[in-house]
């Protein structure tokens, strides 16, 4: 991913963006009805794809360790830059299907899920290189989000999983990601992590 | 002292418990009285008919804003429970209150009903499985019922009613095959009669009677006749002192013929359809916003996250525009049966819904298939999953024929086959509005196809459609 424009603080686009805006619009046009007689249900997919995509995207720039407070708010940057930027395409899909659903969560929902996964990925990735365990990321990632599924699936109301949390708006999920992503920008912009790439 | 007058004083000491005993039991008496009563009937004189419209008539004294609550499970071993409710209310009144209403029955696994007023359950009841009959009900008038045990075959569904029995509306009719008033009970009104007859029974009249049945009489006096979706027709007087009907039916469309042609019309609807953007459009504004959405942040800067941020706001507003205009869509028709100026005839509807949740109708309809639905206030409830879509018939009503339908003749080419072949020769199958009238011939035209179709029209008044 390519960095911000550090100078005046202003993100730009980069490839992950450019895949994130092309998947969304493959299934969105994969799923738009062809004929009138059938019913519009694209915005499900869309959904799932943004939010998914997104809270993948929170995930690898987490683990990716990038030393220093004005990387890590430029990836909290790109992050919310590419929540807005999808918005407009799943707000389509979502007028076209008319679900009985919520606009403003599914729209608004991945932003602090996007930001809590990179909060928690930068914090597993920083514990692990502190005990000098950093060799094995690549396999504690997918335990890690494996655990965290099966964590959500067993406690109630969805609070991470991408393919029910768009249509299943809940306090608790709110509060939850709200939270883990508050914590996530305060400890990224806090002065006591400067360079040392830790929480 | 004699016995007798110690009595009579022992009698005049104890008048003031007497007269507390008496005062006590007309106080209790009193309060019996006052005791809020309900009572329910189903179906006509009480024998529903199971996939049929019945009649229910809920009776409440001393209830002032009583609700009837009745759930139908028309489910089985294959589909589970198949809930089916209805709710209707009477009158914030006193006094005596009616609720009557006509339920579509399923062929159901359990009926249980319960009339309440607020949290006391004024009456309640039910039906089983095994009072479950969707035999056509041939309905006796008469005071010798059982002269007609055996009149109608042995198969038969005979039901001994009185004409207060009878309903008024044309969707009650729908569970009967036959009315037979042999003239020796108290006569039903005329437009009673003439109702069943519009809606597809075959009604039986005597051709002679008490003075009482002289309007009746009258109706079958020019001979046998087709009558909207049934017919009227005489049974002379030795046939009825006899207990046996010899004469063969009159041609008419009849209650199976009615039930057809519902399916039909209903098949042949038109599906309703949403007005989604066409799918070029969508992916056209798709690829163009992503495209220039990611150049301008590519692009960078100022410059070029404000014109970025400047698309999004744009597609912002303009987003709603891609919405349809009706996310229920729904479209209507109805079919009519007819002869001789009256005709019987169900709405039929067919709706979508995007959104998952409950779609509402004003009247009561059934579904063609399966369904758990309620309905509630004289409204139809039908819980659709998101895109889903369901086809419903109404009540069957009693129209009369407007003059550009009765002077129509032939069969449209572009009927739906399963009508056309319901059309028997010399009738007519006209489209008019989304209404498909079916037009049984007439006696002119049945003469000349060698069909022996009644002579005469009969007339009387009924309150119908134009």
């Amino acid at each position: 991913m390519m960095p911000a424009t550090v100078t005046l603080r202003l993100p730009r686009a980069d490839a992950g963006l450019a895949l994130l805006l092309a998947a969304i619009v493959v299934v969105l046009i994969g799923a738009w009805p062809e004929r009138a007689d059938l019913a519009n249900a694209s915005w499900y997919p869309v959904a799932v794809v943004r939010t998914s995509g997104l809270l993948l995207w929170g995930w690898l720039a987490g683990t990716a360790m990038e030393p220093g407070r004005p990387a890590r708010r430029a990836s909290l940057t790109r992050l919310g830059v590419a929540v807005v930027a999808t918005a407009p395409l799943e707000a389509l899909a979502f007028v076209g299907s008319a679900p009985s659903a919520s606009l403003v969560w599914t729209l608004l929902v991945p932003l602090p899920l996007a930001i809590g996964a990179y909060g928690g990925a930068w914090a597993m990735s920083a514990a692990l290189r502190r005990v000098r365990l950093g060799w094995s990321l690549p396999l504690a990632s997918p335990l890690v989000v494996a655990g965290l599924a099966w964590l959500d699936v067993q406690v109630g109301p969805p609070l991470w999983l991408p393919w029910l949390l768009p249509s299943s708006p809940s306090p608790a999920a709110a509060a939850v990601n709200l939270a883990v992503a508050l914590v996530t920008v305060v400890a990224a912009s806090g002065p006591w992590l400067r360079g040392r790439g830790t929480p | 002292m004699p016995p007798l007058v110690v009595a009579g004083r022992l009698a005049r000491s104890w008048w003031p418990v007497r007269a507390a005993l008496v005062a006590f039991v007309l106080v209790c008496s009193g309060l019996v009285a006052a005791q809020p009563r309900a009572e329910l009937m189903l179906g006509v004189a009480g024998a529903p008919v199971a996939d049929a419209w019945n009649p229910v008539r809920a009776v409440v004294r001393d209830a002032p804003g009583a609700v009837l609550r009745m759930e139908i499970d028309a489910g089985g071993l294959e589909h589970g429970e198949v809930p089916q409710r209805v709710t209707a209310r009477a009158a914030p009144a006193g006094g005596v209150q009616r609720i009557d209403l006509d339920v579509p029955f399923p062929s159901w696994r359990r009926v249980s009903w319960r009339i309440e007023q607020g949290e006391r359950v004024l009456a309640s009841g039910g039906l089983g499985a095994r009072e479950r009959d969707d035999r056509p009900l041939h309905l006796v008038v008469s005071a010798r019922p059982s002269l007609w045990a055996d009149a109608f075959g042995p198969e038969a569904r005979v039901v001994v009613a009185t004409a207060a029995d009878l309903p008024a509306r044309a969707a009650s009719w729908d569970g009967v095959a036959t009315l037979l008033l042999d003239g020796t009970a108290a006569a039903p009104a005329d437009a009673v009669v003439v109702t069943a007859a519009a809606a597809g029974v075959r009604v039986l009249l005597p051709l002679g009677g008490p003075a009482g049945y002289a309007p009746l009489t009258r109706l079958v006096a020019p001979g046998p006749s087709a009558l909207g979706a049934g017919s009227l027709e005489g049974v002379p007087a030795a046939e009825l002192a006899a207990g046996r009907l010899s004469s063969t039916p009159v041609p008419a469309w009849g209650r199976e013929a009615r039930r057809a042609a519902v399916v039909a019309a209903v098949a042949a609807l038109p599906a309703p359809t949403w007005d989604h953007l066409p799918k070029l459009l969508v992916a056209g504004v798709a690829v163009g916003f992503a495209a220039l959405l990611w150049t301008l942040l590519w692009l960078g800067g100022p410059a070029g996250v404000a014109s970025a941020a400047l698309v999004v706001v744009a597609a912002a507003v303009a987003v709603p525009a891609a919405g349809p205009s009706d996310p229920e869509p729904r479209t209507r028709g109805a079919v009519i049966l007819a002869s001789n100026g009256l005709g019987v005839r169900t709405e039929l509807v067919a709706l979508a819904r995007l959104p998952e949740g409950a779609s509402e109708l004003d009247g009561r309809f059934a579904p063609l298939e399966l369904r758990r639905l309620a309905w509630a206030d004289g409204r139809t409830v039908v819980p659709l999953p998101a895109g889903g879509r369901t086809r419903l018939r109404g009540a069957p009503e009693v129209v009369t024929v407007p003059d550009d339908v009765r002077e129509a003749t032939g069969v449209r080419g572009d009927a739906p086959e399963a009508l056309r072949a319901l059309v028997p020769s010399g009738g007519s199958l006209v489209r008019s509005g989304g209404d498909w009238w079916l037009l049984f011939p007439s006696p002119a035209a049945a003469a000349s196809s060698g069909d022996a179709a009644g002579p005469a029209p009969a007339t009387a008044t009924v309150r119908g459609r134009p």
